[in-house]
């Protein structure tokens, strides 16, 4: 199976090779809340790994320098 | 919900069209907040509060952990959520979102929440969220609160929790002051509930939800709420007889709770009409009231506190 996502008049498509015919096509509402749904998840994933990254550091304290280089 | 019309309606592909904000509202944010404050009133009751970074992470996975109950919550609920005007524009019966995704969601989230507060915090605090979690989905949801009357009474306690959660991930111990503001808050739960349940008896009962005034009638109700508003009166000056909290938290808690005990009253009184459903919302409106000024003081004193420590 091929997907293929298009921007072209707000409509994102997947071909479906196995039956030949359109495959699914989303609505303009569908594929705007998919897009909503993607910024979301990938926000919270960065803003989750920089406040890992803050707390490893605050819980490394002083001892995050004291290493041989 | 989809354009593939050449498919049969049973075989084409389910597309959500849920935006982040439907995801949103299934943590039930208005509870989450109030989650958030008691933790931090626990968090701070702490004789050396932790690092802010720490304790803010602290806090956003208890806030996580609390959303990932209600998430639970609304996706077995979601049956009874559709009977009540209440509940029923939530997203998933309201049909903008799909069960299973809540249930991932919140599966996820629940996970996410325990493993994040036990690696920025400590793992006893980890284990104290985890038995929330679970308590609030498995014990109250699924089942007492469509069992019994006393769903809420057994239920409050994972309500009450987040200050002994937001005390042990600033210690790994839990104390007697976290377990006050445990008391406090599973005290409250019983006489707020039911002052809602006095005004929405109908639609409980349309749900099938065994809440006290359908079972019980409301005068046993009334009674209860009474009772449990003298219990809760002096119970809300304790933080400052017991010496974690100041005279003027002793000051605001003795007048909050002769004001809650005058409404519990007036609840006991007034039983017929008009006047009767007034005193039931003045009740419930001011029990929330009531709990977030008891909390509000204590955040502000031991926040003060801490700026002393450093």
């Amino acid at each position: 199976m091929v997907n293929d996502m298009t921007d072209a008049g707000d409509k994102m498509t997947e071909h479906s090779g196995a039956f030949g015919g359109p495959g699914v096509v989303l609505t303009e509402e569908q594929a705007r809340s998919r897009r909503q749904r993607n910024i979301a998840i990938g926000a919270t994933i960065a803003l989750l790994a920089v406040l890992f990254y803050a707390v490893t550091i605050v819980k490394f304290g002083a001892a995050i320098i004291n290493r041989t280089i | 919900m989809s354009d593939a019309s050449y498919l049969h309606e049973e075989q084409a592909p389910r597309i959500s069209v849920a935006s982040p904000s439907d995801y949103f509202a299934l943590l039930k944010p208005r509870v989450m907040s109030l989650v958030v404050f008691t933790a931090l009133a626990g968090l701070l009751l702490a004789p050396t509060p932790p690092h802010p970074l720490i304790g803010f992470a602290s806090l956003l996975a208890i806030a996580v952990g609390a959303g990932a109950s209600g998430a639970l919550n609304m996706w077995y609920d979601a049956d009874i959520d559709a009977l009540m005007t209440r509940t029923r524009k939530r997203p998933i019966p309201a049909g903008r979102l799909d069960p299973e995704s809540a249930l991932a969601f919140g599966l996820v989230l629940a996970t996410l929440s325990v493993f994040t507060l036990g690696y920025v915090a400590n793992w006893f605090a980890a284990a104290l969220l985890a038995f929330t979690i679970l308590f609030y989905v498995v014990i109250y949801t699924m089942w007492l609160k469509r069992w019994t009357p006393m769903n809420i009474v057994i239920g409050g306690a994972a309500g009450a929790l987040p200050p002994m959660v937001g005390f042990a991930a600033a210690t790994g111990e839990i104390n007697l002051a976290s377990v006050v503001l445990f008391a406090i808050i599973f005290i409250w739960t019983p006489p707020h509930f039911w002052s809602l349940a006095l005004l929405k008896s109908e639609e409980y009962g349309r749900a099938g939800v065994p809440m006290l005034p359908n079972v019980a009638g409301e005068d046993r109700t009334r009674l209860e709420i009474m009772i449990y508003a003298l219990a809760l009166a002096p119970l809300g000056v304790a933080p400052w007889l017991l010496g974690f909290a100041s005279l003027a938290y002793g000051l605001v808690s003795i007048g909050c709770g002769v004001a809650l005990v005058a409404l519990a009253t007036a609840v006991f009184k007034q039983r017929e009409g008009e006047a009767a459903r007034r005193a039931a919302r003045r009740m419930f409106l001011f029990s929330i009231l009531y709990l977030f000024v008891l909390f509000l003081v204590l955040v502000v004193e031991r926040t003060a506190h801490v700026f002393a420590l450093i």
